[in-house]
């Protein structure tokens, strides 16, 4: 690298007003890349919306304007990939005035979080430039703007004490013409993880218009509000961890597989609804009926129901089995509706006029038509009402070989025995029935 | 070997299998049984999953990764996709590659959140400022989500686009058994990397339709990526012809290719009734055409769609109904104009539209 305007544009070709801090920050920035000695290639500027995302054009190297506020998590994507998948030598640098920090604050503070190793330099001219001079969430007190002309009546954020304590592992706050802002840049993008310098800076536009301020008073402000700051953690980040934690497991894509262990008859389809509550295990105990089918060479579906709570309220599966194809996972006329609790019942009642068959717990109703059983009594096992449920379907009706099912537990279910030995109760009361 | 499974992981491993290896994610019902398997198997194949602190995070962090050259995808559900949507036209505008996942449940607003639906096909095909056209395809069934979304991702590489992966809560949550051998793999494609030849411009091309080699940041060429109304070289302008030609590319880019990406399956039988249907809901009309006279057409890609080719078919049909899950018919509004009055339209909202519905509906007309 020769010639530092190889990286900037001369500056009277500055797009922005005379005297604009943004203009001290460019050429802070461009001295500091060069000086650093890096290939224009591994440098890249993300900008922000607002007069600061001007700044593409003057810049010889990577450059990415985004929408307003996003720039530092497209910069983080970016970077994340640079980092895990590639070799991590691109600089990352975002330019960010005060609006979009607060628009994407959120951002600022998740990258800081799993420390990014991103810089970020925080334009604050306590106002917005492009769109006319109105406050904005670091207008300090007092501060006179297009939307504020009597003063601000509000404290500024405190930007960089918000990014401090979100775990920023680089953080500084100075302002455009402090003399060490080049070397302070310098040392952000040196630092592994992500750093950010709020820059103080006046909008000559704007600023000086509302209030009575020369250049030289921003280091005033700047010492009025916490003065300038410079710190350096090291942390670990989330990409390394990332790479030397998550990439240890190689391995295929964990679907539940399963090895047909027969090919049994079944000449029509089978359609059984089974309702109970949520957080009572309806859908593993249903899973393993589709999964018993499978394995007898059946095909089945389980499209499942159940309010946004997975604790509360009703939990519904719709289950059909079939030798061949299923299309239409829904049920209009369940062959066994099956109904576990109170929740079950409210949420079935729709099923019941249509059902051929319903196994309910003895609780639930008095109609003799239906086949009541002590369900609830196996509450205290995870899915206790339903397994003992469906061990009385296999008992009496036998729609396929209820080994299957046994088998199913064994190989898929959870706490084995119990759900084996309240299954096979229920298949005995089912058989004497 | 036969595998229990749903239209989540379907995706998930589909995605996979066409080269993602960036996924971002924030958990919504019915997508985050895409999100879980990505975060669980991704890193496994040396790829990233990572959980945003909100959607618009996801989708920005997939916008980075997929600048850097990593083929990217999130996923979610309608208030999520709305969060999205000012991040999606940008990916439009600065011609990035991602895929959404868009699995709809019930709107507006939080709507239902475990209550399918398929109400989202108008909203997601014009949900870019200016209404540029975005690519959005869709499976007809549970296991149509693995082959489908190896499209999705190759027409989002192919195209230098966003592209949305519209599906529904029933595709995606309802667990079905599937034979791993039957899923049908279509050949991966990539997007096209700038040679070397010539001198490189972010957004060039000759012929409006072309689509623009691309090149990473951080890679030998150097890129000016925007937003913004730009020239070829992605310098942000106002008053320049140039700027206008890259709108209109825009639009010729997607209209002039996406027929190389036409997915639909279509059904004859002599009949004089044809059922259009996408999503779920093409299930019950598959089971409707087993003991009725009718013939069908699912549509998968449901948008741009091409006249010509529904003209021709919708020609030989005296009724022509269109069955869909929402409450205005999408679909139906999308191709009243071609359908004059041998359309109907068949909606629901709530749950399911099972065959029997339809045939009652064809009853009455
Ligand atoms: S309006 Fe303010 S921020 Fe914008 S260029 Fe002018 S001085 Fe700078």
């Amino acid at each position: 690298m020769k010639d530092l305007f190889e990286i900037i544009d001369k500056p009277q070709n500055f797009p922005y007003c005379p005297g604009c801090g943004h203009t001290s920050i460019d050429m802070a920035l461009a001295r500091a890349i060069f000086e650093l000695n890096l290939e224009k290639e591994d440098v890249l500027i993300v900008s922000d919306i607002g007069c600061v995302g001007l700044v593409d054009k003057l810049f010889n190297v990577h450059t990415l304007h985004t929408l307003h506020g996003r720039s530092t998590a497209v910069a983080s994507g970016v970077k994340m990939v640079d980092e895990v998948l590639f070799d991590n030598k691109l600089k990352t640098i975002v330019m960010i005035g005060d609006g979009g920090a607060t628009i994407g604050l959120l951002h600022l503070v998740e990258s800081a979080k799993l420390n990014v190793d991103i810089t970020v330099l925080i334009h604050n001219n306590f106002l917005y430039g492009m769109t006319g001079g109105q406050h904005s969430g670091l207008t300090p007190k007092e501060f006179k703007t297009s939307t504020t002309r009597i003063g601000n009546p509000f404290e500024a954020l405190r930007i960089i004490d918000i990014l401090k304590n979100s775990g920023a592992s680089f953080y500084a706050r100075t302002f455009s013409q402090d003399p060490d802002l080049k070397d302070i840049i310098k040392e952000a993008l040196s630092h592994r993880g992500f750093s950010v310098i709020e820059v103080l800076e006046l909008c000559t536009g704007y600023a000086t218009r509302y209030n009575d301020l020369k250049g030289s008073d921003l280091k005033i402000i700047l010492e009025n509000s916490g003065g300038k700051i410079k710190e350096k953690i090291e942390r670990e980040s989330f990409c390394f961890l990332y790479k030397n934690k998550f990439f240890d497991k190689k391995g295929e894509f964990e679907f539940t597989e399963i090895e047909v262990e027969k090919k049994i008859e079944l000449k029509d389809s089978l359609k059984i609804v089974i309702a109970g509550s949520a957080g009572e295990g309806v859908q593993l105990a249903s899973s393993l009926l589709c999964i018993s089918a499978i394995l007898g060479g059946l095909n089945s579906t389980q499209k499942n129901d159940n309010p946004v709570t997975v604790g509360s309220g009703f939990s519904v599966s719709e289950i059909i089995i079939k030798d061949g194809d299923i299309k239409y996972t829904g049920i209009e006329e369940p062959d066994y509706l099956i109904i576990t609790s109170i929740d079950g019942l409210k949420r079935a009642k729709g099923f019941i006029e249509r059902s051929k068959n319903i196994i309910i717990d003895e609780s639930l109703t008095d109609n003799k038509n239906f086949i009541k059983v002590p369900a609830r009594k196996y509450i205290k096992l995870r899915g206790g009402p339903t397994y003992f449920s469906l061990g009385v379907l296999f008992g009496k009706f036998n729609p396929f070989d209820f080994e299957l099912y046994e088998k199913a537990i064994l190989k898929y279910g959870k706490a084995k025995d119990e759900t084996l030995t309240c299954f096979r109760e229920g298949l005995n009361f089912g058989r004497r029935l | 070997m036969k595998i229990f499974t749903n239209g989540g992981e379907l995706i998930a491993k589909g995605a996979i299998d066409a080269g993602v290896r960036f996924f971002a994610g924030y958990p919504i019902t019915p997508a985050s049984v895409i999100y879980e398997p990505m975060m669980r198997d991704l890193p496994k194949v040396e790829g990233i999953a990572v959980g945003a602190s909100d959607e618009i995070s996801a989708i920005s962090y997939c916008i980075g990764a997929s600048l850097r050259g990593i083929k990217s995808m999130t996923a979610t559900s309608g208030p999520g996709f709305s969060l999205m949507i000012e991040s999606l036209s940008y990916a439009i505008m600065s011609e990035i590659p991602i895929t959404i996942v868009l699995a709809q449940r019930l709107g507006p607003a939080t709507g239902g959140a475990t209550t399918s639906s398929q109400g989202d096909l108008l909203f997601s095909a014009f949900s870019s400022s200016g209404s540029y056209p975005l690519p959005i395809i869709s499976p007809s069934s549970i296991e149509e989500c693995y082959e489908l979304i190896i499209h999705s991702v190759n027409v989002s590489e192919f195209l230098r686009t966003p592209v949305v992966f519209l599906t529904e809560k029933e595709i995606t949550m309802t667990k079905k058994s599937i034979d791993l051998n039957s899923l049908k793999k279509p050949e991966v494609l990539e997007r096209k990397y700038f040679s070397g030849n010539g001198q490189f411009k972010t957004y060039n091309f000759k012929d409006l339709k072309d689509v623009p080699d691309f090149s990473p940041v951080g890679g030998k060429f150097l890129t000016r990526y925007t937003g913004s109304a730009h020239d070829k070289k992605g310098e942000l302008k106002k008053d320049d012809p140039e700027v206008i030609e890259v709108l209109y590319h825009l639009k010729e880019k997607i209209l002039k290719n996406i027929d190389k990406f036409l997915f639909y399956e279509y059904f004859e039988k002599k009949s004089d009734i044809l059922i259009v249907s996408y999503g779920v809901t093409s299930e019950s009309v598959r089971e409707v055409a087993e003991s009725k006279k009718v013939s069908y057409l699912i549509l998968k890609t449901l948008y741009p769609l091409n006249e010509e080719f529904l003209k021709s078919i919708f020609g030989r049909y005296k009724k022509i109904l269109v069955v869909e899950e929402n409450i205005m018919g999408n679909l139906y509004i999308l191709i009243r104009h071609l359908l004059g009055t041998k359309g109907y339209s068949l909606t629901k909202i709530g749950s399911l539209i099972s065959p029997g519905e339809i045939k009652n509906f064809l009853e009455s007309i």
